[in-house]
């Protein structure tokens, strides 16, 4: 196997122009996608998550590794068209309605990535059935959430409530998170999972798509 | 008079700030204000300022000033209240609709429209427009609320937000946390750029009131004999300490310098990593710390407490649940302000049994 020290030091750091050409040299050399993503990307972000998590990073550090990581997908996707790779699973993300916080969602939504799960991005302000309708059309397992503002939190139950009426409630694991969100109100409105940091909610989905 | 507040107790306000500042005072600063009084004004059905009517611009600030003026003919200030009026309805960070981005108010804020999406930050420059709409708003609101009360009511200074707060309404949050790295002289430009319009329009709010104003006040409600300001980083909250001590802190600091008892708004816990910076930061005098929406309120904050405290500098803080009391693990009760329930007591009996807590007498005027 090749040496992926250098990469994932690059993924971390969130030096663009070296992971991309990194991973063209990997490529130009017979590298094998899969192998590139799973031990030259992804390891990269894992990293970055788990020191985030523990205050070790912040914000800005977490995105340029996220934009490092995403140029070297990209890089990658041509090769790994034919089904070399099978994502673990389909999450759509999205901020609910009324709130266009989406520094949080997106953070997320990059830990997903750096699982390997396929994210749907719905954007921001996002209603309670466009977040349902987007889950049926990608036959996706989970469907994340994402809300700041204390006024905005009760959308969230509108999307366990719409996920039970169109009777996908059983199929999707409804997580939810956001500075103002706790496990209590988690419970009350009968979500499936909160946690309190992107680097969780990405282990959290793991898990649940690997059970 | 219309409006129970003398030159006399301005003056005793003044005394009591003065000696809380320098460590005298030996109990906290608390503003109680009671409402409900008789009053020879007629009520008034407004329009009121908030946030929704704030940029509305068929409105008259003329109109504000006069709703305001038959609430405060109700009210009565004891402790370290005194009659203001606020201009936080104008949003937080104004200083971004001078310059150029459009104010949409909703019920309780307001945003800051930047004049196009994604503006490279080379092409951002920033400079001070006489003409701008928003700007002549807000001066027209000082210069009506002079007119009507020469200074008895103390205004205000809008809430022109954090340095990078301004930034960020123009280039978008994720974009600048993103030059942080990419374009670090850019953002250093910019920074000083809007640092240096800030006290542009600071000073000429400040230059209206100043002939005549019986004082200063911001959107934090503390009293200022001399042009005061809560100054606040909220983009602070997503960065670490590294970028904070190069982007920010000397910004604070230079600032601080410039006002008289600069006092920082610490909100949330990601700000946190922060507080050794601003301790070190001599030219502020207080700190204001608040959790943060989320967090729960009975979490023991008293070591971020005592280190505010240890450092000598005022503890600015929002009392909500008795059990958080800093005047528990406070040495010395004269370092603290609270600012807890004490603007919104109706009942006179109430009043001074809070007053009591502290030693304000509550007279029944
Ligand atoms: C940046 C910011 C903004 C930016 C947003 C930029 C953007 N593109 O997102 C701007 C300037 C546009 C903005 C606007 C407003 N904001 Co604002 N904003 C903030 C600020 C400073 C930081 C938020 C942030 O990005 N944090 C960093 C991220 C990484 O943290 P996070 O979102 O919590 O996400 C983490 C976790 O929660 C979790 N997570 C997040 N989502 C999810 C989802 C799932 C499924 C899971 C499992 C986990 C998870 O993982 C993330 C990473 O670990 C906060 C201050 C604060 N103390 O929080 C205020 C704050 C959130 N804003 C606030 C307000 C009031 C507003 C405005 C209404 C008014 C205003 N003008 O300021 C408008 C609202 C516009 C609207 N309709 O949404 C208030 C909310 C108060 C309340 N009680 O609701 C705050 C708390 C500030 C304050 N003290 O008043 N804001």
């Amino acid at each position: 196997m090749r040496d992926y020290t250098e990469l994932n030091r690059m993924v971390e750091t969130g030096k663009t122009k070296i992971v991309k050409q990194l991973v063209e040299d990997a490529l130009a050399e017979g590298g094998n996608a899969k192998e590139i993503l799973e031990q030259g990307l992804l390891p990269g972000m894992n990293t970055i998550g788990e020191k985030f998590k523990n205050n070790e990073v912040f914000v800005p550090e977490v995105l340029i590794a996220a934009r490092a990581m995403n140029a070297g997908t990209t890089l990658l996707k041509p090769y790994m068209a034919n089904g070399a790779i099978q994502a673990p699973g389909t999450a759509v993300i999205g901020t609910v309605k009324g709130d266009l916080h989406d520094i949080g969602k997106n953070l997320v939504k990059m830990m997903l990535e750096g699982k390997g799960i396929t994210v749907v991005d719905l954007g921001t302000d996002v209603s309670a059935e466009q977040f349902v309708n987007a889950a049926v059309e990608n036959n996706a397992q989970i469907i994340c959430c994402s809300a700041l503002l204390t006024t905005t939190m009760p959308e969230m139950e509108a999307v366990v409530e719409k996920a039970k009426e169109a009777g996908i409630r059983e199929k999707v694991f409804i997580m939810i998170g956001g500075a103002p969100i706790t496990q209590e109100f988690c419970d009350m409105i009968g979500a499936d999972c909160y946690t309190s940091d992107a680097s969780s909610a990405a282990d959290a989905a793991l898990a649940y798509l690997n059970k | 008079m219309e409006i129970h507040f003398s030159h006399e107790q301005f003056q005793t306000l003044r005394q009591t700030y003065q000696k809380w500042w320098a460590g005298e005072l030996k109990r906290p600063i608390v503003p109680i204000v009671t409402y409900g009084h008789p009053s020879t004004v007629s009520p008034s059905n407004g329009p009121f300022l908030w946030c929704g009517t704030a940029w509305d611009f068929s409105i008259d600030p003329r109109q504000f000033i006069e709703s305001h003026h038959a609430g405060l003919t109700t009210q009565r200030w004891h402790g370290e209240a005194f009659p203001h009026f606020s201009t936080t309805a104008f949003g937080p960070g104004t200083l971004a609709a001078f310059l150029g981005c459009t104010p949409i108010g909703a019920w309780n804020t307001v945003w800051f429209k930047p004049p196009c999406e994604d503006i490279p930050i080379e092409e951002l420059h920033f400079e001070f427009d006489e003409n701008n709409p928003n700007y002549r708003r807000v001066l027209n609101l000082y210069e009506a609320a002079m007119e009507k009360w020469h200074g008895s009511v103390v205004v205000g200074m809008v809430d022109m937000g954090g340095i990078l707060d301004v930034l960020q309404s123009f280039r978008g949050a994720e974009n600048l946390l993103m030059d942080l790295y990419d374009d670090p002289d850019e953002v250093a430009r910019c920074v000083k750029e809007l640092q240096e319009l800030w006290f542009v329009y600071y000073n000429k709010f400040n230059a209206i009131m100043a002939p005549e104003a019986e004082g200063y006040t911001d959107w934090y409600h503390m009293y200022g004999e001399k042009p005061g300001y809560i100054l606040q980083s909220d983009f602070s909250y997503m960065i670490g300490p590294k970028i904070f001590d190069t982007f920010v802190a000397p910004e604070l600091a230079s600032s601080a310098a410039k006002i008289t008892n600069a006092v920082y708004h610490m909100d949330g816990i990601g700000q946190i990593p922060h507080l050794d910076s601003l301790l070190a930061i001599d030219d502020i005098k207080g700190i204001q710390w608040q959790p943060g929406v989320g967090e729960p309120e009975k979490q023991n904050w008293d070591d971020i407490l005592s280190r505010i405290l240890a450092s000598g500098k005022k503890l600015i803080y929002l009392a909500q649940k008795p059990d958080g009391h800093p005047i528990d693990i406070a040495n010395d009760p004269g370092q603290l302000y609270f600012e807890d329930r004490s603007w919104h007591i109706n009942d006179i009996v109430e009043a001074q049994k809070y007053g009591n807590l502290y030693g304000i007498e509550v007279k029944e005027s």
